[in-house]
């Protein structure tokens, strides 16, 4: 079930200025049923015209909110920064589809680049939940420009990746993988910038992994088409609906 | 009597909104949020003869408060609409009609003739696609084509044709005169304006078809007096759209001359806007104390 509703903004903090923000929003229809991995829709103002899709970062049943983690990064996430505590915000969701949750016999890797770290949260903490071990890669451009590792470290080891090299290792989440061991690992999820995914795409016959795609949304219904991405077969599925949660292997990323 | 009764001659209506096609998929998409059976009709996602998986992404772009989209008419083909989504829009409650389009004359006859069947509420003949290279726009600016096409469709069906014409022509008049002729039963417009954005930072179009279909509020205007000058030289009714969003939107296309009206863009942005502007005309009619909104069908230009 979709719904369209307003939620109530419980609070929306910078975790870095002008950056990246995190949004609690109480919201009961979509905090009961959202699972990892889906997104919601949200008007931000006049203009934009088209809403935002934005990852759910974390869901809290027991007091009917959700958040989310985002990125300023066009008008409309500057509309979303503006935001403060008990304004109304129009909500469409949970949308798409989730990610896999169930007890693996090994370890479960989470692979989060940027803002793509966003929709792993919460996908660690149902995982854990159903009584997995968790670890985390997380990559950043640099120390300054990282965040939410706190988040990631309640759900296990956290190895990090800067592209400057200021925080943890040198380079990109590329660096950590060449020489992860993949032996302890049943499955991996992956969210970050194309780059990182067409690197994770060389890795999939060694791994089980599930990657949440981002595009350009029209109507984040399944309607409109527009955010569609190419799979192995030649066909097109859309990332609103068949997605945003594609195996890896059913993914296409040549031109 | 039904103050929103809708007659456009041998299509009747529940009430004159209906939604665009292309923005509203086969309405499945929008089952979660309402029972389709309160609109007027459904325009569905455009069918072709054979199965076209699309353009190449990116698809679409916002720019200047409107959307440019380029689709290239991605759908599973006649033959998957009539075994796999027409079974289930039957079920709507709301006339579905059908946009076509075809890459040669001949097919519109093929699909017109295809569609001829139950569930199917009218044909809407797409002969303005900004997005196929061959045929769709071609048939929509040149006005022998558009006459060949509609009486081609004509002749393959008896269902009521709706003819949806491009805005990215001289003088649309003479293009609704075409389909007129052809033996057009109605007409829709517009389609979208042909346009494009540019990436200032890969200094690149966005649209990766480069050019796409500009629709949203900014085309309003424009096509509200394309819809103005329609009305004053054809005698078949109009489907009015681009860019309507609210009451007041779709009661100026219905005063410029539609009998019916089309929510594209705007079911993106709230997919409630349909229904807001069903309940919205109704007020209008009772602040104003008519018995039905055909009063002010092209009141405009009373």
């Amino acid at each position: 079930m979709i719904y369209k509703n307003y939620g109530n903004i419980i609070s929306n903090e910078p975790i870095i200025k002008n950056f990246v923000y995190l949004m609690i929003i109480k919201e009961k229809n979509i905090a009961n049923t959202a699972r990892p991995g889906q997104f919601i829709e949200i008007k931000t103002g006049l203009i934009p015209l088209l809403r935002k899709p934005i990852s759910i970062f974390e869901v809290d049943k027991e007091k009917e909110t959700i958040s989310i983690l985002y990125q300023v990064k066009g008008q409309g996430t500057k509309n979303l920064s503006e935001l403060t505590a008990n304004e109304k915000l129009d909500i469409i969701g949970p949308l798409g589809q989730g990610f896999t949750i169930k007890k693996f016999a090994k370890k479960c890797l989470l692979i989060g680049g940027g803002i793509g770290i966003a929709p792993l949260y919460d996908l660690g903490l149902k995982l854990k939940e159903a009584g997995n071990e968790i670890e985390i890669i997380l990559g950043f451009s640099c120390k300054e420009t990282s965040y939410a590792i706190d988040y990631f470290s309640k759900l296990g080891p956290v190895k990090i990746a800067t592209i400057d090299g200021s925080l943890g290792e040198l380079g990109t989440v590329e660096v950590i993988l060449e020489k992860y061991n993949f032996k302890d690992i049943d499955k991996a999820y992956a969210c970050g910038p194309e780059p990182m995914l067409k690197y994770l795409k060389t890795l999939e016959d060694e791994i089980d992994l599930e990657l949440s795609l981002e595009a350009y949304m029209g109507c984040g219904v399944g309607a409109c088409l527009s955010c569609v991405c190419k799979m192995t077969d030649g066909e097109y599925k859309r990332v609103c609906k068949e997605g945003p949660i594609f195996q890896v292997k059913e993914v296409s990323f040549d031109e | 009597m039904n103050k929103l009764e809708c007659n456009l001659g041998k299509l009747l209506l529940k009430n004159p909104i209906t939604v665009a096609s292309g923005t509203f998929g086969s309405g499945k998409e929008f089952k979660d949020f309402y029972d389709l059976s309160l609109l007027g009709g459904i325009m569905v996602k455009g069918t072709t003869p054979k199965k076209r998986i699309g353009n190449k992404p990116q698809r679409l772009v916002e720019t200047s408060g409107g959307i440019i989209n380029s689709i290239g008419l991605a759908n599973g083909g006649v033959n998957d609409f009539i075994n796999n989504i027409l079974p289930e829009t039957k079920n709507y409650g709301t006339e579905i009609i059908v946009n076509i389009s075809g890459g040669t004359i001949d097919d519109y006859g093929y699909m017109a003739e295809k569609l001829s069947i139950d569930g199917v509420s009218a044909l809407e003949v797409n002969i303005s696609c900004p997005n196929v290279k061959a045929g769709g726009i071609t048939f929509g600016t040149d006005p022998k084509m558009a006459y060949e096409v509609t009486k081609m469709v004509k002749n393959n069906t008896s269902k009521p044709i709706i003819m949806k014409l491009s805005p990215n022509v001289t003088d649309i008049s003479i293009m609704a005169q075409a389909v007129e002729g052809g033996g057009a039963d109605i007409i829709s417009m517009i389609n979208t304006l042909i346009g494009m954005a540019i990436d200032i930072e890969k200094q690149k179009p966005i649209i990766n078809n480069i050019i796409g279909g500009y629709s949203g509020p900014p085309i309003k205007p424009i096509a509200l007096r394309m819809v103005y000058e329609v009305y004053k030289s054809v005698n078949i009714p109009i489907i009015g759209m681009g860019g309507i969003m609210n009451t007041t939107d779709a009661l100026e296309f219905i005063m410029a001359g539609a009998t019916a009206i089309s929510i594209g863009t705007a079911n993106f942005v709230d997919p409630y806007i349909p229904l807001n502007i069903i309940d919205g005309i109704e007020k209008f009619l009772d602040r104003k104390c008519l018995k039905s909104y055909t009063q002010i069908i092209g009141a405009a230009h009373r």
